[in-house]
């Protein structure tokens, strides 16, 4: 067993506001991600999910307010100088953006922006620098990839946008890529495309995915490890297949419920009642009590610490539910 | 590359041709708005009575009104304004002898304005919110309040009145007369002013707007993923986001070029400056309406032009807008 | 757009009157910057000045006098000219000439540019490409140039400058009038309106234009100021009416006298400065900084 090649610990984002107390969206997160994994980060919008993955490469806006430890490698990227997180933006980390409409420069070529991924970190080399975009567009399926080069991203279609941007991210070979709700913005049949085509991309070269997404059902085919999160903070964390059938957390348990599925029927699709909360004003207790269905007093009163199962499992309640109780419906 | 450019101007060219057009009509119009007879207006005070006839036959003032403008038409177009009233020479020539000054100043006080704009528009967007923001913001609305002219009185009387630092007008030391080196540091010398009065007024608006579309492009998330790319701030200021922003700068220098024009006009009176908008201020106080009409038809078709080069510029920087 | 989904009302949808649509546009600038604030003292310090004059100098402006070039002093606090006027007399009474035509042109092409923006953005179509091919058209000719040319042949005279820059100034009212009532054609309460059964002519009048109130205020100040300028700039170039000398005409004469008498064009040219910025001042606060320059111009 090797060492993590990403570690999260702690990880707290607030924004500071005017004569007020500051905004926490991201309260005490804490996961690793292995070489070679595909980990998926689930979450309704508002849970902190994209901040936490936008933190990994310090993207943040300028004024939040970050603390606890993120590290690279065993490196801690919160206290990297600016210069070595540029160098490790684009190279050794990438990210994907949800929004393939607008993660291009309208006004410049496909082919120079993804050039501009690899001139910015390997100065040598300036006259390959076509062949290799021409190769990396191959690689993600575009067809003739040194006319699609020269072309300018209106003139590319949403899907290819998206593999335009995942080849991108790619192209120095990245050992973690982080993909921001890369489905959520294309339809249903290219999604199923991207998401074989960041299969590959595990498999090809190793390369660990950190895989954040709203859609439970993206998670299901491609990620080894799932980890939920609710109103800034972990509260399941565990291999995939475990986590789906059998639901520790009513949050995890309630998501599932939600969502149309083939293999069974259902009675009724149940949506969980309430709004997440609002993060400059949470809830005392455990954030979700005011929507579980099985909220108890100690659920108002304490708040659940993470705590471990087994050894590949972690939930973040004071009420686990028992796997043959619930998981029979 | 090539071919686009030359197929973009010339669908522009076209484009062009009706807005010449309204100008000739609208001019023609305006001599017929002018009370009394057009033909004593163009033959100017006090003309003899064959001089009159004259007039009348040749722009056809005795023929029906759709003639006398298809006349003025054809005389447009082919350059022929007519003659100056003061000068007994062609107007276009006169016009042509003095363009050359109006464009040496005016083009360079719209290069500073647009150079010294665009770097304070992007460095106030990059520090948007700041104190130095508000205070550029504040001090370029100051500057395009006011007035064109009094700003180059003002610096008439600073630098060259009590200071004594810069000429007070001309466009050569008039007693000397230089040749080569000496004599382009001569004329740049009394550019310094003129070029700054100018200035001052385009240089605002260009920081404004590109303030505006650079705080817009900054905000986009193409940024971001540059970001995320390992792009330094610098090339991510300049290369992405200013590259938008250049549609808007440009568009404004296009847009606001008439009225730099109407600039030039009072900053070449104020600083005797020899160029076209001088030639417009002695045909009004010498009436001599031929002359005033021809350059004003000039300066439209100027206008027209730099309105034209604009637009082709923008389609080239945004490929969105090719079709 | 307005098919079942219920769009949040606009604010005083239909019942307040004109004043208090008027009150609420000016009241929501309660976020009054200290520089909009600045900007309604100049406009006042100057109002009172030359709507006060004969307070302030007991000189007529057009009254030739012995002593000629005189630097300012206690008799003279803004000197006198080389016909041994008194030139804060001038300042004074020629500010009168200089704030009418602006006022009146204003109110020409805030009047007309309202128009054609009201019925370009409300009834949208071909009449609206008509109309924006027009503003465009009118757009592109440099303003300034033109009321040269036309004020030269058709003579100056106050009349014909107020007459000749309120017709080419409406544009950039009608773009921003234009643009707000395409915004709230779509509102809830105007398509209440017409069901039931309003004829445009009431709709436009009682409910679109109250709401375009705000935006209108912000262009005429905008206008004025645009006007004024226009006004001093036919004066310096010899077009202004002489019998009614303006800032413009003061600027012109101080030109002669540039390097003797500093006092001639300094003058005049803080109470043109001061008024253009001041109104200038007013609409950007008006409207919150989204109006800026160009939305008053040309």
């Amino acid at each position: 067993m090797s060492e993590p090649i990403l570690s999260i610990r702690d990880l707290r984002v607030a924004f500071p506001r005017r004569a007020a107390p500051s905004v926490t969206v991201v309260d005490g997160v804490a996961f690793d991600v292995m070489p070679g994994e595909i980990v998926g980060v689930v979450g309704e919008s508002g849970s902190g999910k994209s901040m936490t993955a936008r933190s990994v490469l310090r993207l943040l806006p300028r004024t939040a307010e970050v603390q606890g430890s993120i590290r690279f490698r065993g490196d801690e990227v919160l206290k990297m100088s600016p210069g070595r997180i540029r160098e490790m933006r684009g190279a050794l980390v990438s990210m994907v953006f949800q929004d393939p409409m607008t993660s291009f420069n309208p006004v410049l070529r496909i082919g120079d922006q993804i050039a501009e991924a690899i001139a910015i970190h390997d100065r040598t080399g300036r006259a390959s620098l076509g062949e290799r975009v021409a190769r990396l567009l191959a690689r993600v399926g575009i067809a003739d990839p040194k006319a699609r080069a020269r072309a300018y991203p209106h003139e590319f279609s949403g899907g290819m946008r998206q593999r335009a941007l995942t080849a991108m991210a790619v192209a120095n070979g990245p050992a973690l890529l982080i993909a921001d709700e890369p489905t959520t913005a294309l339809d249903v049949t290219v999604q199923d495309q991207i998401l074989r085509l960041m299969r590959d991309l595990n498999e090809q070269s190793g390369t660990a995915i950190l895989l954040i997404t709203h859609n439970i059902a993206v998670v299901a085919s491609l990620c080894r490890r799932l980890i939920v999160m609710y109103a800034g903070r972990v509260v399941e964390d565990g291999p995939t297949a475990e986590v789906l059938s059998a639901p520790q957390h009513p949050y995890t348990w309630s998501l599932l419920q939600s969502v149309p599925r083939i293999d069974r029927a259902i009675g009724r699709l149940t949506a969980i009642k309430g709004q997440p909360p609002d993060p400059a004003t949470p809830p005392g207790g455990c954030k979700f009590h005011p929507r579980c269905p099985r909220a108890e007093r100690r659920c108002a009163e304490e708040e659940p610490p993470l705590e471990q199962t087994s050894a590949s499992h972690a939930v973040r309640c004071w009420l686990r539910m028992s796997e043959t109780a619930e998981a029979a419906q | 590359m090539f071919p686009v450019i030359v197929k973009l101007l010339l669908r522009r060219a076209l484009l062009a041709v009706p807005l010449v057009l309204a100008v000739v009509t609208l001019t023609f119009f305006f001599i017929r708005l002018a009370p009394g007879d057009p033909a004593a207006i163009m033959a100017g005070d006090a003309p003899t009575p064959e001089f009159l006839a004259q007039i009348r036959s040749e722009y056809g003032f005795d023929r029906p009104v759709w003639a006398q403008f298809l006349t003025f038409l054809g005389k447009a177009v082919s350059g022929d304004f007519g003659t100056s009233l003061y000068t007994k020479q062609p107007v276009f020539s006169v016009i042509l002898e003095r363009f050359p000054a109006t464009v040496l100043m005016t083009g360079t006080a719209m290069i500073v304005a647009s150079l010294i704009g665009i770097l304070v528009g992007v460095a106030s967007a990059k520090r948007a919110g700041s104190r130095l923001d508000t205070l550029i913001s504040a001090a370029s609305l100051v500057g395009y309040s006011v007035p064109g002219f009094w700003v180059g009185q003002l610096l008439i009387l600073l630098f060259a009145v009590s200071l004594n630092w810069l000429p007070v007008g001309g466009m050569e030391a008039a007693r000397a007369s230089y040749h080569g080196w000496r004599h382009v540091q001569d004329v740049a010398w009394h550019m310094v002013l003129p070029v700054a009065t100018l200035s001052v007024f385009l240089l605002t608006m260009i920081a404004r707007f590109t303030r505006a579309a650079m705080i817009d492009a900054l905000d986009q998330d193409y940024v971001l993923v540059a970001e995320a790319k390992g792009a330094s701030r610098t090339r991510i200021l300049w290369h992405h986001a200013f590259r938008n922003a250049s549609v808007t700068t440009i568009t404004v220098i296009g847009l606001e070029f008439g009225a730099v024009l109407a600039g030039a006009v009072v900053v070449e009176i104020v600083f005797s400056w020899p160029g076209l908008g001088r030639l417009f201020y002695d045909a009004i106080y010498r009436r001599d309406f031929p002359l005033l009409t021809g350059a004003f038809m000039f300066s439209s078709f100027v206008v027209i032009a730099v309105n034209m080069a604009s637009d082709v510029a923008c389609t080239l920087l945004d490929p969105r807008i090719r079709r | 757009m307005k098919d079942g989904i219920i769009v949040k009302p606009a604010p005083f949808a239909g019942r307040p009157g004109w004043g208090m649509r008027l009150f609420s546009g000016l009241a929501a600038a309660r976020r009054l910057s200290a520089s909009s604030v600045l900007g309604v003292a100049f406009v006042v310090i100057v109002g009172t000045g030359t709507l006060f004059a004969p307070l302030f100098t007991p000189f007529d402006p057009l009254a030739l006098g012995p002593d000629t070039l005189r630097a300012p002093g206690w008799a003279h606090p803004f000197g006198t000219d080389d016909l041994g006027r008194d030139v804060l007399a001038r300042v004074l009474y020629g500010g009168r000439v200089s704030l009418s035509v602006g006022l009146f042109s204003a109110v020409l092409s805030v009047v007309l540019g309202m128009t054609i923006g009201m019925v370009a953005g409300f009834f949208g179509g071909a009449l609206d490409e008509a109309l924006m091919r027009l503003t465009e058209a009118f757009q592109i000719l440099p303003k300034l140039l033109v009321a040269v040319v036309v004020v030269s042949l058709i003579g100056s005279g106050l009349t014909n400058e107020i007459l000749v820059i309120g017709l080419l100034s409406w544009p950039a009212t009608a773009r921003v009038i234009r643009g707000r009532v395409q915004v709230i054609r779509h509102e809830e309460f105007i398509a209440a309106a017409e069901m039931s059964g309003a004829s445009w002519l009431r709709v436009l009048a009682r409910h679109v234009t109250p709401n375009v109130m705000s935006f209108l205020l912000v262009s005429a100040a905008l206008q004025v100021a645009s006007a004024i300028m226009a006004e001093s700039f036919l004066s310096f170039l010899g077009l202004g009416d002489p019998a009614h000398p303006s800032w413009g005409l003061l600027l012109q004469q101080g030109q002669l006298f540039l390097q003797q008498a500093w006092w001639l064009t300094t003058f005049p040219g803080i109470a043109l400065a001061m008024t253009i910025l001041g109104l200038n001042l007013m609409g950007d606060g008006l409207g919150g900084g989204r109006a800026g320059p160009g939305a008053g111009r040309r």
